[in-house]
C-alpha cells in the first residue's frame, strides 16, 4: 500500500532519516516506535506527502508519488485519514458534526447521509453522546469523535498519532481494542505512531527508529530477541514489563 | 457497478434496482457505508419490496442498519453561568473573603492594577474622545451657522462631554479593554488550575485576583472620565476654531460659564459605579468560566456584551434620577 524506497528525509541541511526502506501492505496494522526526536512524527509528514524525501522514493498503491502533482497527492491524501495527537476536533460544533464535516465539505453527498454516516461512525467506534460539544468530553471521548471523523470518509489507510496518549491504561486498552476492530471490519490499513508499548499487542508489524536509521521492521513477538540496546531497554524498562 | 460515495456522488438511476418485488443489487461490486445508506433509504421507501444482493453485502447493510441507531434528545450545551443569583452570591463571596482575608490584600497588585487598567487604557481613551468631539463638534457646527449661533457650540460641547458622553465613552471602553481582560486573565488561570493552587495555599483567589482589580477600577474611573471629557472639549475646540472661527481663549471662558461643578459632579458621580460594575462583570466571568479554555472564550464575549449593556443601562438610570431630582 505504502512502500518507501531508500528514503533520505531532514529539514535544511539536518538529517531526520537516512536509508529508510520498508513496505506496509493492504490491512496491516503498523507501530512507529521510536524515543523522541527519533524521526516518528516526519515519518508521518511523509506518508502524509507534507513533507518531500531529500532523496529516495515513496510508492503509494505501487504509484510513484510525484510531487509536482499536487491534484494527484491530494487524491492520495483523500484515502488517509488522520487521527491527530491532540484530537483536533471543531469545539464550536457537536461531535455528530464534527464527522459530518468532512463528508460535507469533500463531497456532494447530502447532509442526510453525512448525517446516517456520522452516526454510523460514532456507533462503530462506540459513541453515543452525539449531541454532546467536545469541550464536554473525556480524553477517550474525544479520541472516539476524532477517530470516527477520521473514518467518516471511509479511507484506506488510518494513520494515528499518539493515539493513547492522555488516556488511562483501561481508556487505552479499549482505544487498542477499536483500533484492532475497525481494521477487522473494515479492512483498513493503520499506521500508529506510539510511545506506548502496551499498544504493540495489537500490531502486526514493527517499525523502530533510532539515531535516524530503521533499526527493527517486524513482527513485536521478535522485539525480544534483537540484541539492539535501545530496543533492549524499551522493552525491558518499567514501562516495557507490561509486555512480558 | 459500485455503490459507495463515488458512485453516489454522481446521478444514479434508480430504476436499475427497484424490480416488480424486489430491490435488486446483486450484481453490486462493492457496498460502503454510503452505499448501505442508501440501500437502506431504497428499503424505506419500498417497504414491499424484498433486497436481493450478494450475502457479504447484506450482512454488511444488516450492520450498518443496527449501527444507525441515536439518541435524538439534543442536550443541552453545558451552562456557563449567567447573570442570576449567583451574581449576588459572587458579590456577597468577595466581601466575605474581603474581611477575612484582608491582609492578603497587597498594595502592589493596586499599583499593578492602575499601571495596566488606568494609564494602558489612557491611549485608546484619549484617541476616542478626541475624535468624538470632533465628529460631534463638526456634526453640530453646520446646523450652528444657519442659525447665528455659533457660540453655542461651547455649550453643547462643554455640557455633553462632561455630563454624559465622557463618562459614556470611557465606560465602554473599559468594558471592551479591562473587563475581557479581567475575564480572560482570571478564566486562564482556572483552566490551569492556579486558582486551585492558590486556595490550597490558604489564599484567597478573590482576595488576590478579583478585590483589587475591583477596587482599582472604582477609583480610578472618575479620573478617566475627566480624562476622557477633557480630550473631548479639545477636540470640539480645535473644530469651534477652525471651522467657526471661535478662538481657543473665548471658548475656555464660555465653557467655564457653561460647565458648572454640578455638569462635572454629574459625570464623574457615575464613574464609580461604570468601575465598580465592570470590575465585578469581569472578575465574575473569570471565576466562574469552567475548566475548559473554550469556556473562557465564550465567557470573554459574555463578560464583554455584559458589561457594556450594563454600563447604557446605568448611564439611564442616573439620567432618570437626575431628571428626578432636577440636576
Amino acid at each position: 500500500m505504502i512502500e518507501f524506497k531508500s528514503v533520505y528525509s531532514g529539514y535544511g541541511n539536518y538529517i531526520v532519516h537516512e536509508n529508510i526502506s520498508f513496505k506496509i501492505e493492504k490491512s496491516e496494522i503498523v507501530a512507529i516506535v521510536g524515543g523522541s526526536g527519533a524521526g516518528k512524527s516526519t515519518l508521518v509528514k511523509l506518508m502524509l506527502f507534507l513533507l518531500k524525501p531529500k532523496s529516495g522514493e515513496i510508492f503509494f498503491d505501487d504509484q510513484k508519488i510525484d510531487y509536482g502533482d499536487e491534484k494527484k497527492i491530494q487524491k492520495i491524501r483523500d484515502r488517509i485519514g488522520v487521527v491527530f495527537q491532540f484530537n483536533a476536533l471543531f469545539n464550536s460544533i457537536t461531535s455528530v458534526e464534527n464527522v459530518m464535516y468532512p463528508v460535507l465539505k469533500k463531497t456532494s453527498l447530502s447532509k442526510d447521509i453525512a448525517f446516517k454516516n456520522a452516526i454510523v461512525k460514532l456507533n462503530m467506534v462506540g459513541f453515543t453522546n452525539i449531541w454532546a460539544y467536545p469541550g464536554e468530553l473525556s480524553g477517550g471521548m474525544k479520541k472516539k469523535v476524532a477517530l470516527a471523523r477520521a473514518l467518516a470518509l471511509e479511507p484506506d489507510i488510518l494513520i494515528l498519532d499518539e493515539p493513547t496518549s492522555g488516556l488511562d491504561p483501561i481508556s487505552a486498552d479499549e482505544f487498542d481494542s477499536l483500533i484492532k476492530s475497525i481494521r477487522d471490519s473494515l479492512g483498513t490499513t493503520v499506521v500508529m505512531v506510539t510511545h506506548d508499548i502496551a499498544s504493540l499487542k495489537i500490531v502486526d508489524r514493527v517499525l523502530i527508529l533510532y539515531d535516524k536509521k530503521l533499526i527493527f521492521n517486524g513482527n513485536p513477538s521478535l522485539l525480544k530477541a534483537q540484541n539492539h540496546p535501545w530496543i533492549q531497554s524499551f522493552i525491558k524498562g518499567q514501562r516495557g514489563h507490561c509486555y512480558d | 457497478m459500485d455503490l459507495t460515495k463515488e458512485t453516489l456522488e454522481g446521478k444514479i438511476d434508480i430504476s436499475i434496482f427497484i424490480k416488480e418485488h424486489t430491490i435488486d443489487i446483486k450484481d453490486v461490486e462493492k457496498v460502503d457505508t454510503f452505499g448501505a445508506i442508501f440501500v437502506l433509504e431504497l428499503l424505506e421507501k419500498y417497504k414491499d419490496k424484498k433486497l436481493i444482493a450478494k450475502k457479504e453485502h447484506i450482512e454488511f447493510i444488516q450492520k450498518v442498519k443496527k449501527l444507525l441507531k441515536y439518541n435524538d434528545k439534543k442536550t443541552k450545551k453545558s451552562a456557563n453561568v449567567s447573570l442570576s443569583s449567583t451574581f449576588l452570591e459572587y458579590i456577597g463571596i468577595l466581601v466575605y473573603h474581603g474581611f477575612k482575608n484582608v491582609k492578603d490584600i497587597e498594595f502592589e497588585s493596586f499599583l499593578k492594577e492602575i499601571e495596566s487598567s488606568g494609564i494602558g487604557s489612557l491611549f485608546i481613551l484619549a484617541v476616542l474622545s478626541f475624535l468624538v468631539g470632533i465628529v460631534i463638534a463638526y456634526q453640530s457646527a453646520s446646523e450652528l451657522i444657519s442659525f447665528g449661533a455659533n457660540i453655542f457650540i461651547v455649550n453643547l460641547i462643554g455640557i455633553s462631554s462632561f455630563r454624559e458622553l465622557g463618562p459614556l465613552i470611557t465606560g465602554i471602553i473599559l468594558a471592551g479593554r479591562v473587563s475581557s481582560g479581567y475575564t480572560a486573565n482570571i478564566g486562564i488561570r482556572n483552566v490551569y488550575e492556579e486558582l486551585d493552587a492558590i486556595e490550597v495555599m490558604g489564599i484567597s483567589p478573590y482576595v488576590v485576583f478579583g478585590l483589587p482589580r475591583i477596587i482599582t477600577l472604582t477609583f480610578i474611573t472618575p479620573l478617566l472620565v475627566l480624562f476622557s471629557s477633557n480630550v473631548m472639549v479639545l477636540g470640539g475646540a480645535i473644530i469651534a476654531k477652525t471651522y467657526l472661527d471661535i478662538p481657543f481663549n473665548m471658548f475656555f471662558d464660555r465653557l467655564r460659564e457653561v460647565v458648572g461643578f454640578s455638569q462635572v459632579f454629574v459625570g464623574l458621580i457615575k464613574a464609580p459605579f461604570f468601575g465598580t460594575y465592570i470590575g465585578l462583570v469581569g472578575t465574575y466571568f473569570g471565576f466562574y468560566s469552567g475548566k475548559k479554555p473554550e469556556d473562557v472564550t465564550l465567557n470573554v464575549m459574555k463578560s464583554v456584551v455584559i458589561s457594556i449593556s450594563g454600563i447604557i443601562v446605568i448611564d439611564a438610570l442616573f439620567s432618570i434620577i437626575f431628571a428626578k431630582i432636577g440636576i
